[in-house]
């Protein structure tokens, strides 16, 4: 009896004396070191050029959009960047995870900025530039940013006009200026069907709204269902998901050359102005409202689309249930999974519709920068080597190191142009050049084409290597349209991209007496449009559409695109008068 | 005497909790299933009984994109100390309310009974655990948490009532109020300690708020909020949806519904293997703790 409670006391003790040696070995690691993986090779003390030794500076660095593994990345992307500038990225203010705007609203409280601040968010910007918190860059641009005035002058023009406070000195650098999203397969914009299915139909190429509805119905008779058996459709929108109405007009909208903006509004690419988006009965968003009532009546359209969310639309568009996709990322990119399960039969190619052939939205750009915009906070001691960053990201070399990592891994210079390797990249070796965490977030030169005649991104110095990733109606599409690749059709249009930084600093403040109805007429919006969409005939829809935009002007939709059009006229004569 | 109505009642009744039963428990079921499907075969249409095209492949996903092994530790390790530590912490302050000698008690309990409607907010929460000189250390997940005032009410409402005579023969004994704490009132408040280690030890488990504000460091991750970032791409309105396609396909990549599933399973089956030894405690003690007199 006794021996039993010493062996039961004996166990209870050993569990306590376990957990507790579990805590402390938790407890007692370092708090402070920050990476696991960290290389042991030590660091480069090589600078590009120079050959003399430089110290090697860690910059911490809060980007609002990472999601990085790791404080301090080791790849060989980052090793030449150390090597070249001497400077080393610690990204351990915020890695990803949770809330990010929460996060830098710490920082701030805590007066413990890092040393550069990659941030998408209008509103803490905003926070760090009334409180000072900030430096004005133009004396380190002129000493270490060269290449920043040579390369993005646009960008810190745009920067100097709308993000100054009115002080016309730059405190932010926007990243990615002049860029031009061109890539191959690149349907983001423009609707894209079933090669396959509309030859079988023997329909041409749909010009219009209403052919593209025959296709549909044309293709479901040919292709009822799945392979597994389950029933396909035309397309599925996720209504779910936050303003997924904007989907609806997405291809016709852009075809008229028209970008959606804020404001409720459809930024005009011809005249540079704001047209109403939801309150013309005439327009591309009614237009659209009708081709999917038309779709939903003849039941094309998914009708799970009322509840889903973008991330099932995603599956089901993998999984081949969509004859049409709205953008590239709606239906998942199926061309992807047709070329890798070796259909030959299957594939997915645009369809343009009656586009217009001056000005159309068929490409996104950013002509004076993206949304993520840089600044140094006042608090760094490495302002100067932060500025040598930014400086080697608005370089063309520093650029193109960060779009394609550094030479011997995905490329090599062949008689002094860049070749890229013709094998293709896994993901683990796009990890470990580190093209996924600095690329493009980081990048601030967007320009696609380096003076010296070649294209930034070396992939596209290669069109003849796209081939692997087509499918085989693409392939058919290229012969017959007389293409070098599929997306080459917009160049019929001479103006693709849409210049939407006049619009898109206005904001509405919260203390504004519109913004209530701003609110109101969003979540209007949000529950009101697939109504309108899912009307049972013609005429129910006639009634709902004349009751929405009825409602719309009752929330104060004029008032409020008021208000956005006398905001981007202001930016203008701000932009003038920099200019 | 068992009448037909009655029986009718009881097999009524089996088959109406039957069916609740089920409701309650396939949708974890259905969870396990996806996790263990192929996530191309899932695409059309999931297995809504069995997996389809069985794989561990999602599983295999997870662990070998991240380290999980150390964030599993540290969860696991502040799961137990700040379960511990909140029990003994919570009980010692509740032991200490209901003592009529302690000064000022009515004022403490009024203070702590007001920080469960009031709170300072995020900043300046911040800036305490700052001064404090706990960011970036592990006690950041174990000592702010470790006095709640909900437990307290409980566990002190719990000791009041406790027979007062069993104290009182105690102190006659010759017994300090640490002694008769420890090997009195300890023991008979079972029930409603193991109640309060159940809400502690899941609430550890499941924090990863602290860790995103007050912990940057690698080595102190912990597993809700390494799986938080990797489920990071959830539903985005179009205006994100576009920005990310145009800044590179790679950029904008859903996770899959199947990883999703997998790290819920990984989330939630700790819990759920734990919980039902412990669930006699939990509903005995929660009434126990609601009810005075």
């Amino acid at each position: 009896m006794g021996g039993f409670r010493l062996n039961n006391k004996l166990r209870k003790s050993m569990t306590v004396l376990a957990a507790s040696a579990l805590v402390f070995a938790a407890a007692c690691s370092s708090g402070n070191s920050s990476n696991g993986s960290e290389s042991s090779a030590p660091a480069s003390n090589a600078a590009a050029g120079g050959g003399d030794s430089q110290e090697v500076v860690t910059l911490k660095v809060f980007i609002s959009t990472a999601n990085v593994p790791t404080n301090i990345i080791d790849n060989p992307q980052m090793k030449e960047i150390e090597k070249r500038i001497g400077v080393k990225l610690d990204f351990s203010p915020y890695t990803g995870g949770g809330d990010a705007k929460q996060k830098l609203g710490t920082l701030i409280a805590a007066n413990e900025l890092p040393d550069l601040i990659y941030n998408d968010d209008a509103e803490t910007n905003n926070l760090l530039l009334k409180n000072d918190l900030i430096l004005p860059l133009d004396e380190l641009i002129k000493t270490r940013g060269q290449e920043l005035e040579k390369n993005i002058k646009p960008g810190l023009d745009y920067s100097r006009a709308m993000f100054s406070n009115d002080t016309k000195q730059i405190y932010f650098v926007p990243n990615i200026v002049g860029d031009e999203n061109v890539y191959p397969s690149g349907y983001d914009l423009v609707f894209q069907l079933r090669g396959d299915l509309l030859k079988k139909s023997g329909l041409s190429d749909p010009k219009s709204l209403d052919e593209l509805l025959q296709y549909g119905i044309e293709a479901n008779k040919l292709e009822p269902q799945t392979e597994d058996g389950q029933r396909t459709y035309l397309t599925g929108i996720p209504f779910a998901d936050l303003n997924g109405f904007d989907y609806i007009d997405w291809n016709q909208a852009h075809y008229q050359g028209k970008a959606l903006v804020k404001g409720f509004s459809y930024l005009d690419m011809e005249t540079n102005t704001l047209k109403p988006r939801f309150s013309d009965p005439d327009n591309e968003f009614w237009q659209s409202m009708a081709f999917y009532n038309k779709a939903f009546q003849a039941g094309l359209l998914d009708p799970e689309s009322a509840t889903m969310k973008g991330q099932q639309v995603q599956d089901k568009g993998k999984a081949l249930r969509y004859h049409l996709g709205i953008a590239n990322w709606q239906i998942g990119w199926p061309n992807n999974e047709i070329v890798d399960k070796k259909d030959l039969v299957r594939g997915f190619i645009p369809a343009m519709l009656n586009v217009r052939t001056d000005y159309a939205q068929l490409r996104f750009s950013q002509p004076v920068g993206g949304s993520m915009k840089i600044s140094i906070p006042k608090t760094s001691k490495n302002a100067d080597k932060a500025m040598d960053f930014l400086n080697m990201a608005a370089s063309f070399e520093g650029a193109e190191l960060m779009w394609n990592g550094p030479e011997g891994y995905t490329w090599n210079m062949v008689d002094g142009k860049p070749v890229v390797k013709s094998e293709e990249l896994t993901e683990e070796e796009k990890k470990i050049i580190g093209k996924n965490y600095l690329a493009p977030l980081m990048i601030v030169n967007g320009q696609r084409k380096n003076p010296n005649g070649w294209f930034t991104r070396y992939g596209d110095n290669s069109p003849e290597l796209w081939v692997k990733g087509y499918s085989e109606p693409e392939k058919e599409y290229i012969q017959e349209n007389n293409l070098e690749y599929p997306t080459q059709i917009f160049d019929r249009t001479e103006v693709v991209i849409a210049d939407t930084s006049l619009i898109d600093p206005v904001v509405m403040d919260s203390s504004n007496s519109l913004a209530t109805n701003e609110t109101k007429i969003s979540n209007y919006l949000n529950t009101n449009v697939a109504k309108v969409i899912y009307s049972k005939n013609d005429a129910d829809f006639a009634a709902a559409k004349e009751k929405f935009i009825d409602d719309l002007k009752k929330l104060g939709i004029d008032e409020v695109m008021e208000f956005y059009k006398a905001g981007m006229e202001a930016n203008k004569a701000k932009l003038a008068e920099l200019q | 005497m068992s009448s037909l109505s009655g029986k009718t009642f009881t097999v009524l009744n089996y088959v109406f909790l039957a069916i609740l039963g089920i409701l309650c428990f396939y949708p974890f079921y259905f969870i396990i299933v996806y996790s263990l499907s192929d996530p191309k075969a899932v695409l059309s249409s999931p297995g809504y009984l069995f997996p389809k095209g069985f794989t561990l492949v999602n599983y295999e996903t997870i662990f070998s994109q991240n380290d999980v092994l150390r964030p599993f530790f540290i969860s696991v390790s502040r799961t137990l100390a700040g379960t511990a530590l909140t029990l003994i912490g919570c009980a010692m302050f509740a032991y200490g309310l209901t003592k009529k000698a302690t000064p000022m008690r009515k004022f403490m309990y009024v203070v702590l009974v007001f920080t469960m409607y009031i709170s300072a907010g995020l900043i300046p929460g911040y800036l305490l655990i700052k001064e404090l000189h706990m960011l970036n250390t592990f006690w950041v997940y174990i000592i702010p948490g470790m006095i709640n005032a909900f437990f307290l009410i409980l566990i002190k409402t719990f000791f009041e009532q406790l027979p007062a005579e069993l104290e009182e023969a105690a102190l006659i004994e010759g017994a300090g109020y640490f002694r008769i704490f420890w090997s009195l009132v300890v023991p008979l408040s079972k029930p409603i300690l193991a109640t309060i280690a159940i809400f502690a030890a899941v609430g550890q488990w499941n924090s990863w708020m602290d860790n995103l504000l007050y912990n940057s460091s690698q080595s102190l991750l912990t597993l809700q909020f390494m799986l938080l970032k990797f489920l990071q791409t959830q539903s985005y309105s179009m205006k994100d949806a576009a920005m990310m396609a145009a800044l590179g396909q790679e950029a904008f990549n859903i996770t899959p519904q199947s990883i999703r599933m997998a790290i819920t399973v990984i989330v939630i089956f700790p819990v759920l293997a734990v919980y039902p030894f412990l669930q006699r405690y939990f509903v005995k003690g929660i009434m126990i703790g609601a009810v005075k007199g």
